[in-house]
């Protein structure tokens, strides 16, 4: 077996170019379906942890989805607000811990709007335990202040200090702009990689004044998908309907019972969505494109044992001659297949090594910009049970498509014998 | 004088009722240097198989060494091969992977008994083999810079080490010029008849007969030829 190995392993140097390059494509394919597959946890990681800590969303009736896209995901819009009655039945509900009230319907240059008070700074948390972070400034302060996601602040270059006016309804070019409330950017938020990136937060009663000032004339006619309850303002100081409450509960426990009474709740239809149960409903229904993924890696791994099964196949005739040798010095025609197969097994071996280290360093060099731009975050964590397995199966694939022409080598040593074929 | 070498009414046909080999009777005597010579098609390749145990007969015996090759199973004939032969080709004889030092010594590691033969380390031993074949010098090089002169001593190195009781050359100085082919055999008997192994050289290059003890022309002894050549 020493022997075996000994011969295998000194064919390989021997042939140092071809095997470099053998497993360079083979290395290559399996880091590619590493990372493909990294990339595919962190997306379905920061998808579902695009809301975490938050137990229950509350909103008008609609569905669970539409409520979950429309307020954390801010696609579409709200069908209904909530008044800010319910929002304070349910804030003082014993269930709950901690509200965060969300007004959403204005725009600014193609960014939401999202109000809100100081609650979402300190409760709303993203991918389990984080928090908001402020890059520079602080959270607003009155209601000419406005705070603004890391995206916003790159792509429209605001600083703090910098003098905005937002915009009535959601089109990019509103013709109606609240300009008789201008605000100043107090804060920028540190990129989350959530939606929430791409906001600008207002307080509530800013949300408010500003409508009033405008005599929110605007609503009535051409913006139908932005009703405001204002009915409610007399009674409650100044604060706008809602389109989305983030609710969390003294008990996780507590949740599914909270639900049950906010979708019964009498005063107003409501809808209650379970974050995490929904968010996983959605993702599942994205998962066409997680296979599409994988499939392609898949396929490039085949590819890449291919190339190394083509270089064996190609080393067979010109070793032909290397097998009458070694028949000669009483080789058992096994052993020349074995020296085939591990020759197979030392590239593959030396494949799987090096696509590890190619994956890290990959990481490594892509994790700050994939995170800047894709917000999928991809932590640099050791190899986990099923990376590895996955790694045994490509191995062991190799070695299986190995076998044929090491059976075609087999089956050269019983015909050639001790003739030397060239 | 011990036989190495002894045939018995062997036949062999690749295919049933189509013999290639039909000898009679072959007998050779422990260190005789035997020159086995016959035209292309005369069975020379097929009579080395038999004789180093690649091929099995289908009739007769032949006996190395006083064992009975045709009792052995395929794996037992290997290992016997390689316990006992040294196996010289025409060209191509060496590993392009291994230097010379590792080529000369890789009979070694597939035989122990070889091996136990050796007095000192296979590499003393494979240098000692080398200066003996005027190679002494190239032990670290590479094999595809040897000439084909070269390559054949250090196959001739590799063929005797750990002091096989045979030795079968193939046409060894097929691919040498005169000046090279006289030099290898003058080396080769030297150090063939220093070992006391017997000799067994294959070549239609009858020119250099005289240099054996015995010629052997294999046309006349294989009866299958001569019959297929309508017996000249």
């Amino acid at each position: 077996m020493r022997t075996i190995i000994h011969l295998a392993l000194r064919s390989i140097m021997n042939r140092r170019v071809t095997s470099a390059l053998t497993i360079l494509a083979i290395a290559l394919s399996m880091s590619l379906l590493l990372i493909v597959e990294r990339l595919r946890t962190g997306a379905r990681e920061g998808f579902t942890g695009v809301i975490s800590q938050t137990d229950v969303i509350a909103g008008a009736r609609s569905s669970p989805i539409q409520l979950l896209l429309n307020s954390v995901f801010q696609i579409g819009s709200a069908s209904n607000n909530v008044t800010p009655k319910t929002w304070e039945h349910f804030r003082n509900h014993p269930a709950v811990a901690w509200t965060i009230p969300v007004s959403m319907g204005d725009s600014h240059k193609g960014f939401r709007v999202v109000a809100t008070n100081e609650d979402f700074f300190a409760h709303y948390h993203y991918q389990r335990d984080h928090r908001l972070e402020f890059a520079s400034g602080k959270a607003f302060t009155d209601d000419h202040s406005v705070v603004v996601g890391a995206r916003v602040a790159r792509e429209l270059g605001y600083t703090e200090g910098t003098k905005i006016i937002l915009a009535h309804g959601l089109a990019a070019e509103s013709f109606v702009k609240h300009e008789t409330h201008p605000f100043s950017v107090s804060g920028i938020l540190k990129a989350t990689g959530t939606p929430f990136d791409r906001s600008l937060f207002i307080s509530l009663p800013a949300m408010a004044q500003m409508h009033e000032a405008q005599g929110d004339r605007a609503g009535n006619g051409e913006d139908a998908h932005h009703p405001r309850d204002h009915d409610s303002h007399d009674d409650h100081d100044h604060l706008p309907g809602l389109s989305a409450i983030f609710i969390g509960t003294k008990a996780r426990t507590d949740a599914l019972a909270l639900q049950r009474e906010i979708q019964t709740y009498e005063a107003e239809p409501m809808t209650a969505a379970l974050p995490g149960l929904t968010l996983a409903q959605l993702w599942s229904a994205l998962s066409y494109a997680e296979e599409a993924l994988r499939a392609v890696s898949m396929l490039v791994i085949v590819v890449g044992l291919l190339s190394m099964i083509v270089a064996l196949y190609n080393s067979l005739n010109e070793r032909r001659r290397e097998m009458a040798i070694l028949r000669a010095l009483g080789a058992r025609p096994w052993m020349i297949t074995a020296i085939l197969l591990v020759e197979a097994g030392l590239l593959t071996g030396i494949a799987v090594a090096t696509s590890i280290a190619l994956t890290y360093a990959a990481l490594t060099g892509a994790t700050g910009m994939i995170t800047a731009n894709f917000g999928i975050s991809l932590p640099i964590t050791s190899l986990s049970g099923e990376e590895w397995l996955r790694l045994g199966i490509m191995f062991l694939t190799g070695l299986a498509m190995a076998a044929l022409p090491a059976r075609r080598a087999y089956r050269n040593a019983l015909v050639d014998g001790l003739t030397i074929r060239i | 004088m011990n036989k190495s070498i002894e045939i018995q009414s062997l036949k062999f046909g690749y295919a049933r009722g189509e013999d290639v080999i039909d000898i009679e009777s072959l007998s050779v005597s422990c260190g005789e240097r035997i020159f086995l010579h016959g035209p292309s098609g005369c069975g020379k390749t097929t009579l080395l198989g038999l004789l180093s145990g690649i091929l099995a007969s289908s009739h007769g015996s032949i006996k190395i060494l006083g064992n009975d090759l045709g009792a052995m199973p395929p794996a037992e004939r290997d290992r016997f091969r390689g316990d006992h032969f040294g196996y010289v080709f025409q060209m191509f004889n060496l590993l392009p992977y291994l230097n010379v030092m590792d080529n000369i010594t890789l009979p070694l590691r597939f035989s122990q008994s070889r091996l136990s033969k050796v007095s000192g380390t296979p590499e003393s031993e494979a240098l000692v083999l080398a200066q003996a074949l005027g190679i002494g010098n190239l032990m670290k090089r590479q094999v595809m810079e040897l000439s084909v002169g070269q390559q054949q001593r250090v196959a001739a190195a590799r063929a005797l080490i750990g002091k096989p009781e045979i030795l079968i050359c193939d046409e060894p100085t097929s691919a040498l010029d005169h000046l090279h082919r006289d030099r290898f055999l003058d080396l080769l008997i030297d150090v063939v008849g220093t070992s006391k192994t017997t000799l067994i050289f294959v070549s239609h290059d009858r020119s250099v007969a005289n240099r054996f003890e015995r010629s052997v022309d294999l046309a006349a002894l294989n009866r299958e030829f001569r019959a297929s050549t309508g017996d000249d």
